[in-house]
């Protein structure tokens, strides 16, 4: 097994962290429930909403270039690993894979698919 | 035996209980935003099995494409879906038989090949982390596969902006 002591005690401290905070809010804060406490809300507007509506098909635009940009970016790791080792082949491979990529960002820049309307 | 097989072994049977309780509930829960919830945590165990068997670049892209991309994508388009959050009834019978005939004969598959096949079985876990070799490889041997793919994935971006435009 290669050594993934410092993973394991990063998890165990995120797992830790996370429940000592749910832990200790749920301890310290005064428990005094009532109907319309306990009931859901959103900004204040009381009556929840059913979810079941029409969704924009902008959030299925954003997840696609999402993905996209997800994969790229797995791309670097096992360049970045030997990034020293690969020098000038893996730069420009590399490079060349980014700008292939830039050119789609810049499509997406124009056609206004990254702003929020 | 060593302590850090031990240790593997443990690891290992801890999170493939996890995976087929999560599994088991992913296909038995009637809400389909929870069923892609219990799938996250499935993903998420077939990562750990790549960490034990030494694949961290495959454990990497499981956890960043799979249970980070793959799945907002897969909430979205239950959220893009009218009325099929909930399932009570759904499924009509006849689709519910041939589902179960499919599964079936998945599994009946399955178990065909993990009992037919002559598995080659190391003594030693594998140790030899991947990632180093796959960049060496991706960036010489395999660079022009390699920068295809970033045409794919422009392809892919370009292809959902079209489809997805608003005008």
């Amino acid at each position: 097994m290669a050594d993934y002591s410092a993973l394991m005690v990063y998890l165990a401290l995120a797992a830790a962290i996370a429940a000592l905070l749910v832990i200790i809010s749920g301890r310290l804060s005064p428990s005094n429930p009532s109907i319309a406490k306990l009931r859901p809300y959103e900004c204040g507007v009381s009556e929840p909403q059913t979810t079941e509506t029409r969704w924009p098909v902008r959030f299925a635009l954003v997840a696609m270039l999402f993905l996209v940009f997800d994969v790229e970016a797995l791309f670097f790791f096992p360049w970045a690993v030997l990034a020293r080792e690969l020098s000038w082949n893996g730069l420009l491979a590399m490079g060349g894979f980014f700008a292939v990529l830039g050119v789609g960002y810049l499509y997406a820049r124009a056609r206004g698919a990254l702003t929020w309307r | 035996m060593a302590a850090t097989d031990v240790f593997v072994a443990i690891v290992f049977y801890l999170v493939a209980a996890t995976m087929i309780l999560a599994g088991a509930s992913m296909v038995l829960a009637r809400n389909m935003v929870r069923s892609a919830l219990w799938l996250v945590l499935t993903l998420a165990g077939v990562a750990v099995m790549y960490v034990l068997l030494s694949a961290d670049f495959l454990a990497v892209a499981q956890i960043l494409v799979y249970v980070g991309a793959i799945m907002i994508l897969m909430l979205f388009a239950i959220m893009l879906t009218p009325n099929q959050v909930d399932l009570p009834s759904a499924a009509p019978q006849a689709q519910r038989i041939s589902a179960a005939l499919t599964a079936l004969a998945v599994f009946g598959i399955s178990v065909f090949v993990m009992l037919s096949h002559r598995w080659n079985v190391r003594a030693v876990p594998l140790d030899a982390p991947s990632s180093e070799r796959l960049g060496v490889l991706l960036m010489s041997t395999y660079v022009l596969p390699f920068e295809i793919a970033s045409l794919l994935l422009t392809a892919g971006m370009i292809g959902a902006i079209v489809i997805a435009r608003e005008e």
